[in-house]
C-alpha cells in the first residue's frame, strides 16, 4: 500500500470503524431480541451528545480521575494504530513497534490508570467493577500470550506486522483464533462474561467502574472501549483468517477488505452469541475462560511441536 | 508437519475429549460423546476406504449407531430419570482437569514416535488415541457420578479402538463387532446398575460409596 | 577510565568515609541529623562516581590485614561494577530520606548506633561484591549480616520487632552456614579460595553448589526460603527496609551471577533448577502480596516476586549456557541484572513512600488508609510512579527489563532443540504474564486504597505531607524509573559487554529491538493531546457533587471497597495455594432482609509455614533441644572442661603430620 493509502485506511480505522462496529453490534442483538434497535450511527451521535454535556465530577476525586480516561485513550489508540486488525500493518515501517508483549503492557498501562480512576470516587460500585476487572485480566493475559506466541513462534517474531504476515499452520491459527476470541469476550466484559446492557450496577463489571464518569470524561472511556473492541475482535479474526492458506497471497486491499469483513463477521457472531446465551455466574467465569487457556496451550503444544 | 485429513479428525477427537474434561454438564459430555465418536466412526470408513476394503465401512456404520447414537441417547435417559444434571466432579474440580487433560494430549503427542505400530501408515493417529486412553482414565478418576464415569470408560475405549485401527492390519471384522456389541450390553448392563444405586442411596455419587465400609 | 589518583584509591576514600561515620556514631550521640548522614551519602557518592566512571581495579590490602587464609584482595570489574552502581545509586537516593523519617523514632532508638551500623552496612556490601575470593567475601557476608540485624533490630523496645529481628538472625546464620558449607568443600576439591580458579564441573560439583545456592537463596528471599523477608522488612525503619530489599539481598543474586554463570564452576542442573525456582518464587510471592494489609509487608512480598524473576532471568542464563547458545546466556544474564537495577530503583521508591506514609498517617494497616492523595500529593504521584515501574508498565523501566526477559523465553522458544525446551519458552512467557497481571491488581489494590477514595480512619483523615527533604529522594527515584526505562537500550548493550569476557562481543544486544524511545514520545504525546482536546473549547463547567450513594445520603467512608474484598475474586481463583477460605454469617431475625449484623471472616492457611518449617522446627527442638540441655548444664567447670578437651584436640589434629 502506498502512504497515501495507508494514512486513508488508518484514519477510517481509528475514526469510523471502532463506532460503527459498536452500532453493528448494537444492531444485531437488538434484532436478535426482537427489537428494532437505535440507528447504526448511534455511537456517534452518543459521542457528540456526551461531548457537549457538562462533567459532575465528585468531591472526593483527584488529579487521578482527571486524567485517567486520557492515559486509558490515548493508550488503546496508540494499540490500534500498532496492531494490524484490519489486516493492513499501518507501522509495518517501523519494525518491532507492533511487538505483542508491549502492545500487552500498553493495555495494562491503560486498564492500571482505569482503575484507579475507578476507586478514586471512594464508590463501592468503583471498588467492585476494578476489582473483577484486574481478576479478569489475569485469567485473559495467559491467553493472549499463549495464542500470540504460538503464532509468533511459526513466524519467528514477536512483531505482530511480522507475524500476521507469514505462513501459518491451519490449526494453530484456529486454535489461537478461538482462544482469542474467548480472551476478547474476557478482556471487553461480553457476554456470557458480562452483560454489558444491563443497568443494575450489580452485574456489571465494566459499567461498575465507569459508573461516576459523565460528559467528556465518558466519551473518552466509551472511545477507548470501542477502539479495543476492534484491537482484540479484530486479533481473533485475522488469526482465524490465516486458517486459510491463500490468505497470504492476496493483495493488500483484498486483504483489508477480508479484514474488515471478518472483523464485522466475528462482532456480528458475538453479537447474536449474546442474545442467545445468559450471563455466567461471576463464579463460574473462570470456568469460562479456562477453555481459553486450555485452547491455548494446546495452540502452543502444537506450534512447538513443529518447530 | 502436514495435516492428513485422517489426522486432523483424530486431533479433533482428542480436541473435544479435551473439552469434555472441563465441562460439568452431563448433557455436554454426551454430545462431547457423541461427536468424538462419530469423529472415529468418520476414522474408520477413511481407513477403509485407504485399504479397499468394504467391511470397514460396515463397522464404521455400527460404531455411529452404536456408540454415537445409542449409547448417548441412552445415557441422556439414564441421567434425565436419575435427575443428576451436573458432576461437579471430584479431588480436581472442573476447570482443572482441563490443563490435565491438556498434560495427556501433550504426553500423547511426545509419545507418539514410541507408540507407533511398526509401519504404520499413520503414526501421529497413535498418539491421540494414548492420549484418548489416558483422558478416559481422568474421566474416570476426576468424576463424581457413576454415569460419567461410563462416559469415561467409553472414551478410554474409543482411545483403544482407534490405536487397533489405525497402527495394526485390522482385525477380523467379526471380533470389532463384537467389541461394539459387547460394550453396548455393558453400557446397559451399568445403566441399570446405576438406577438400582440411585434408588437404594438417593444419589450416584460414586465418591460417597467409602462409607459402605462402615 | 581511570580516575584522578586512581580508581581504587576512590573505592577506599568511601569505605574511608563510611568507616569514620561508623566509629562517630559509635562513640558520640550527636551529628546524627546532619554529620553522620553527610558522611554517609559522601561515601555513597564517591561509590556511585566510582563505579559509573571509574574503570575495572583490583587492589590488596598491605600484609597486617592478611586474614590468615588468603590476603584480603579485591576486584571490580565489570560484573562489581554494576553491583557497586546499584549501592551507590540507592544508597545516595535513600540516606538524605533517613534523618527527617528517623526524627519519630529519636526517642525509642538510638541513633547514632543505626547510623553506624548503616555506614556499616553500606561498607560491608561493596566488600561482598568487591571479594576476589571466598574468605574475604565470607567474612564481609557475615558484617553485612550482623549490620542489618542490627538495623533490623534499631526498634527493639517492641516486642515484634524483637521477634523479627530473631527470625532474620536465625535465617542469615543458617544461610551463611551452608554457603560456608559449600565454600569449604570446594575448597577441598580444588584447594584454592579464589572464585576465578574454582573449574569445577559435573557432579563433582553439583553438591557444594546445592548448598551454595541454599545458602545464597535464603539471603535473596527466593521461595521456600524467603520466610525471614516478610518479617523482617516491616520491623525495620522505612530506609533500612528499603535498603535491604532494594539492595542487600541483590548481594545473593551478585554471588550467583558470579559463581554459577560467570565464574568457571560448570553445573548444567542449575539453569532448570533456578529457573523453577524463580517461577515458583514469583507466583508466590505475588499471590501472598495480595493477602497482606500491611503496606510493607505487601512490598516485601513483592521482592519475592522480584527475586524470582531474576533468577529466572539467571536459570535462563543457566540453561543457555548448557545449550551453548550465547544469545539466550546473555539474554537472561542482561535481564537478570537489569532487573536487579530496576528493582533496587523502584523498591526502594516504595518503600521510602510506604515509610513517608507511616510518618504522615501513622499507620501502615491499608485498611485504615485512604485519600491520602489530598494530602499527599507528592508522595502519591511518587507512589503511582513506581507501582506503574514495578508492575512494568511501558515506558518505565520496569517493563524495559520484563520486556529482555520475555524475549529470552521467546528466543528460547524459537531456537530450543526439543519440543520440550520450545514449549517451555512459550509457557514461561505466559507464567510472566500472569504474573505482570497479579502484580497490577496488587498495586492498584495498593495505590487505590491508601491513597484514594476516602480517608477511612480519623489518622488518615489528618495525615501531612511529607517534609522536603523526605520528598526529594522519591521525586529523584521515580526520576530514575523513567530515565532507565527510556535508556534501555544503551543499558542492555552495556550490559552486553559485562556479561561477556573481555574481547568478545556480547549478544545480549540482538534481543534488543523495540523502539521504545519513539514508543514512549508517542505515548506522551498521546495523552497531552487527548488532554488538550478536552479542556479546549469546553464551555460547560465541571460541576463538584458528592459521590453516587443510591440516593441514601451520606454513607461514610465504610461503603467502599477494603483491600480485603479487592483482592477476594483474584484470592479464591488463587484459594487452593494457600487453602483461602470466606464465611458469611448474617444475623437477625429476618436476616434475608433487615441483616443486624454481617461478619465476614476470610482465612488462609500458609502451607509451607505450618506443613513445612513447623514440624521442622519442633524436630530439632525434640532432637537437640535435650542434647544441648544436658550439653549446657550451666557449671563453669563443664565449660571450662569442654575448652581444654577442644583445645587439645585442635593440637593433636593440628600436630599431625
Amino acid at each position: 500500500m502506498t502512504p497515501a493509502m495507508l494514512l486513508v485506511v488508518g484514519a477510517a480505522n481509528l475514526l469510523l470503524v471502532p463506532a460503527f462496529l459498536a452500532g453493528v453490534m448494537r444492531k444485531v442483538k437488538a434484532l436478535m431480541q426482537g427489537r428494532t434497535g437505535s440507528p447504526v450511527l448511534q455511537p456517534f451521535f452518543d459521542l457528540a451528545k456526551l461531548w457537549r454535556k457538562g462533567e459532575t465530577v465528585s468531591e472526593t476525586a483527584t488529579w487521578v480521575f482527571t486524567w485517567a480516561p486520557r492515559v486509558f485513550l490515548a493508550a488503546n489508540v496508540l494499540v490500534a494504530i500498532l496492531v494490524p486488525w484490519s489486516g493492513v500493518a499501518l507501522m509495518g515501517g517501523l519494525p518491532y513497534a507492533a511487538d505483542y508483549v508491549y502492545v500487552l503492557y500498553l493495555m495494562g498501562l491503560g486498564r492500571f490508570f482505569s482503575l484507579l480512576g475507578a476507586l478514586d470516587t471512594g464508590s463501592a460500585f468503583g471498588g467492585l467493577g476494578a476489582s473483577r476487572e484486574a481478576t479478569l485480566s489475569v485469567l485473559v493475559e495467559p491467553i493472549v500470550l499463549l495464542s500470540l506466541g504460538a503464532l509468533a513462534l511459526q513466524s519467528g517474531s514477536t512483531d505482530l506486522s511480522t507475524l500476521f504476515s507469514g505462513p501459518v499452520t491451519p490449526l494453530v491459527a484456529v486454535l489461537s483464533g478461538f482462544a482469542l476470541l474467548i480472551a476478547a469476550l474476557g478482556e471487553l466484559s461480553r457476554m456470557p462474561v458480562d452483560d454489558p446492557t444491563t443497568h443494575l450496577e450489580l452485574t456489571m463489571i465494566h459499567e461498575a467502574m465507569i459508573l461516576e464518569y459523565s460528559g467528556r470524561g465518558l466519551a473518552q472511556i466509551e472511545a477507548a472501549v470501542w477502539v479495543r473492541a476492534c484491537v482484540f475482535f479484530g486479533l481473533a479474526s485475522q488469526a482465524l483468517l490465516r486458517a486459510w492458506p491463500g490468505f497470504e497471497n492476496l493483495g493488500g486491499l483484498a486483504q483489508y477488505g477480508l479484514g474488515l469483513a471478518g472483523l464485522f463477521l466475528v462482532g456480528g457472531l458475538v453479537a447474536v452469541a449474546e442474545g442467545l446465551l445468559v450471563k455466567l455466574n461471576w463464579r463460574r467465569v473462570p470456568h469460562f475462560l479456562a477453555f481459553g487457556i486450555a485452547l491455548g496451550l494446546l495452540s502452543a503444544l502444537v506450534a512447538a511441536a513443529r518447530g | 508437519m502436514h495435516l492428513s485429513n485422517l489426522d486432523a479428525l483424530t486431533a479433533a477427537a482428542a480436541l473435544v475429549a479435551v473439552w469434555m474434561c472441563g465441562v460439568t454438564r452431563l448433557q455436554c459430555l454426551f454430545w462431547g460423546l457423541a461427536l468424538q465418536t462419530a469423529g472415529i466412526a468418520a476414522v474408520t470408513a477413511m481407513v477403509g476406504m485407504e485399504r479397499h476394503q468394504s467391511s470397514y465401512l460396515l463397522l464404521a456404520l455400527v460404531v455411529a449407531l452404536a456408540k454415537a447414537v445409542a449409547i448417548p441417547s441412552f445415557l441422556t435417559r439414564t441421567s434425565d430419570r436419575v435427575g443428576a444434571p451436573k458432576d461437579r466432579g471430584v479431588l480436581l474440580a472442573p476447570p482443572l482437569p482441563l490443563f490435565a487433560g491438556c498434560g495427556a494430549l501433550a504426553m500423547g503427542f511426545f509419545l507418539t514416535e514410541s507408540v507407533a505400530g511398526h509401519q504404520a501408515a499413520h503414526p501421529g493417529a497413535a498418539g491421540m488415541a494414548v492420549s484418548l486412553l489416558l483422558i478416559g482414565m481422568l474421566l474416570m478418576l476426576t468424576r463424581r457420578l457413576a454415569i460419567s464415569q461410563v462416559v469415561g470408560f467409553l472414551v478410554l475405549e474409543n482411545g483403544i479402538f482407534l490405536y487397533a485401527l489405525t497402527q495394526t492390519h485390522g482385525m477380523p471384522l467379526m471380533v470389532e463387532m463384537g467389541v461394539v456389541l459387547d460394550l453396548l450390553v455393558a453400557v446397559m448392563v451399568s445403566g441399570l446398575l446405576i438406577f438400582r444405586l440411585n434408588s437404594s442411596f438417593e444419589h450416584i455419587d460414586v465418591s460417597k460409596l467409602r462409607r459402605l465400609r462402615h | 577510565m581511570e580516575l584522578p589518583g586512581g580508581t581504587a584509591c576512590w573505592y577506599g576514600m568511601a569505605f574511608a568515609l563510611w568507616v569514620v561515620a561508623a566509629l562517630l556514631g559509635l562513640v558520640g550521640r550527636r551529628g546524627t541529623r546532619i554529620g553522620l548522614p553527610l558522611l554517609v551519602e559522601a561515601g555513597c557518592l564517591v561509590t556511585l562516581v566510582a563505579a559509573a566512571v571509574g574503570g575495572d581495579c583490583r587492589f590488596a590490602l598491605p600484609m597486617p590485614l592478611y586474614l590468615g587464609l588468603a590476603p584480603a584482595a579485591f576486584l571490580a570489574d565489570g560484573l562489581s561494577r554494576w553491583f557497586l552502581l546499584l549501592i551507590g545509586l540507592v544508597g545516595a537516593a535513600v540516606v538524605p530520606f533517613a534523618p527527617a523519617y528517623l526524627r519519630h523514632l529519636e526517642r525509642r532508638v538510638s541513633l547514632g548506633v543505626l547510623w553506624a551500623a548503616l555506614a556499616g552496612l553500606m561498607a560491608s556490601m561493596c566488600l561482598v561484591v568487591m571479594a576476589a575470593n571466598a574468605v574475604v567475601f565470607l567474612v564481609a557476608w557475615e558484617a553485612m549480616a550482623l549490620t542489618s540485624f542490627a538495623l533490623v533490630a534499631s526498634d527493639h523496645e517492641r516486642r515484634s520487632v524483637r521477634q523479627a529481628a530473631l527470625v532474620y538472625l536465625c535465617a542469615t546464620r543458617v544461610g551463611t552456614g551452608f554457603l560456608m558449607a559449600g565454600f569449604l568443600w570446594l575448597h577441598q576439591i580444588t584447594g584454592s579460595w579464589v572464585f576465578s580458579q574454582w573449574s569445577v564441573s559435573g557432579a563433582q560439583a553439583l553438591g557444594p553448589c546445592l548448598l551454595i545456592l541454599v545458602g545464597l537463596a535464603t539471603k535473596a528471599g527466593c521461595w521456600p526460603f524467603h520466610l525471614w523477608l516478610p518479617v523482617a522488612h516491616p520491623a525495620a525503619p522505612a530506609p533500612v527496609s528499603a535498603l535491604m530489599s532494594g539492595v542487600m539481598i541483590k548481594t545473593a543474586i551478585y554471588a550467583m551471577a558470579r559463581l554459577f554463570l560467570l565464574g568457571p564452576l560448570s553445573v548444567p542442573l542449575m539453569g532448570p533448577l533456578l529457573l523453577v525456582l524463580g517461577a515458583i518464587s514469583a507466583l508466590w510471592g505475588v499471590l501472598f502480596a495480595l493477602l497482606q494489609h500491611d503496606l510493607k509487608r505487601l512490598l516485601a512480598y513483592h521482592s519475592v516476586e522480584n527475586i524470582g524473576l531474576i533468577l529466572m532471568g539467571l536459570g535462563l542464563a543457566g540453561v543457555g549456557t548448557s545449550l551453548g547458545s550465547p544469545l539466550l546466556r546473555d539474554g537472561g544474564l542482561a535481564a537478570a541484572l537489569f532487573h536487579t537495577l530496576n528493582h533496587g530503583v523502584f523498591k526502594s521508591l516504595l518503600f521510602l513512600g510506604a515509610g513517608a506514609v507511616e510518618t504522615g498517617a501513622h499507620t501502615r494497616d491499608i485498611e485504615q488508609l485512604g485519600g491520602l492523595a489530598k494530602r499527599m500529593p507528592w508522595t502519591a504521584a511518587c507512589f503511582i510512579a513506581g507501582s506503574a515501574a514495578i508492575c512494568a508498565l511501558p515506558p518505565l523501566n520496569g517493563f524495559a527489563s520484563e520486556w529482555v526477559l520475555y524475549q529470552g523465553f521467546f528466543a528460547l522458544a524459537r531456537t530450543g532443540p526439543s519440543v520440550v525446551t520450545r514449549l517451555s519458552g512459550l509457557l514461561l512467557m505466559a507464567w510472566l504474564g500472569v504474573i505482570g497481571a497479579l502484580a497490577l491488581g496488587c498495586f492498584v489494590k495498593a495505590v487505590g486504597v491508601v491513597f484514594l477514595g476516602r480517608p477511612r480512619s480519623h489518622e488518615a483523615a489528618h495525615a501531612h505531607e511529607a517534609a522536603a527533604s523526605m520528598r526529594a529522594p522519591q521525586v529523584l527515584l521515580a526520576l530514575c524509573c523513567v530515565v532507565l526505562g527510556l535508556l534501555a537500550p544503551v543499558v542492555v548493550s552495556h550490559l552486553a559487554s559485562v556479561v561477556r569476557p573481555a574481547g568478545q562481543v556480547g549478544s545480549a544486544g540482538l534481543l534488543w529491538n523495540l523502539p521504545l524511545l519513539p514508543l514512549a514520545v508517542a505515548l506522551v504525546l498521546g495523552v497531552l493531546a487527548v488532554a488538550g482536546l478536552v479542556t479546549a473549547g469546553s464551555r460547560r463547567p465541571r460541576e463538584r457533587y458528592i459521590t453516587w450513594e443510591c440516593g441514601f445520603g451520606e454513607l461514610g467512608a465504610q461503603t467502599q471497597y477494603t483491600a480485603a474484598s479487592f483482592a477476594q475474586p483474584i484470592l479464591r481463583l488463587f484459594g487452593r495455594v494457600y487453602s483461602y477460605s470466606l464465611e458469611v454469617a448474617i444475623e437477625g431475625a429476618d436476616h434475608r432482609h433487615f441483616p443486624e449484623s454481617v461478619v465476614v471472616t476470610t482465612g488462609h492457611e500458609p502451607y509451607l509455614e505450618t506443613r513445612v518449617y513447623r514440624p521442622l522446627l519442633r524436630l530439632v527442638q525434640r532432637g537437640a533441644g535435650g542434647l544441648l540441655m544436658r550439653l549446657q548444664a550451666g557449671s563453669i567447670h563443664q565449660y571450662l572442661l569442654y575448652m581444654i578437651v577442644a583445645l587439645g584436640l585442635l593440637l593433636w589434629l593440628g600436630a599431625r603430620p
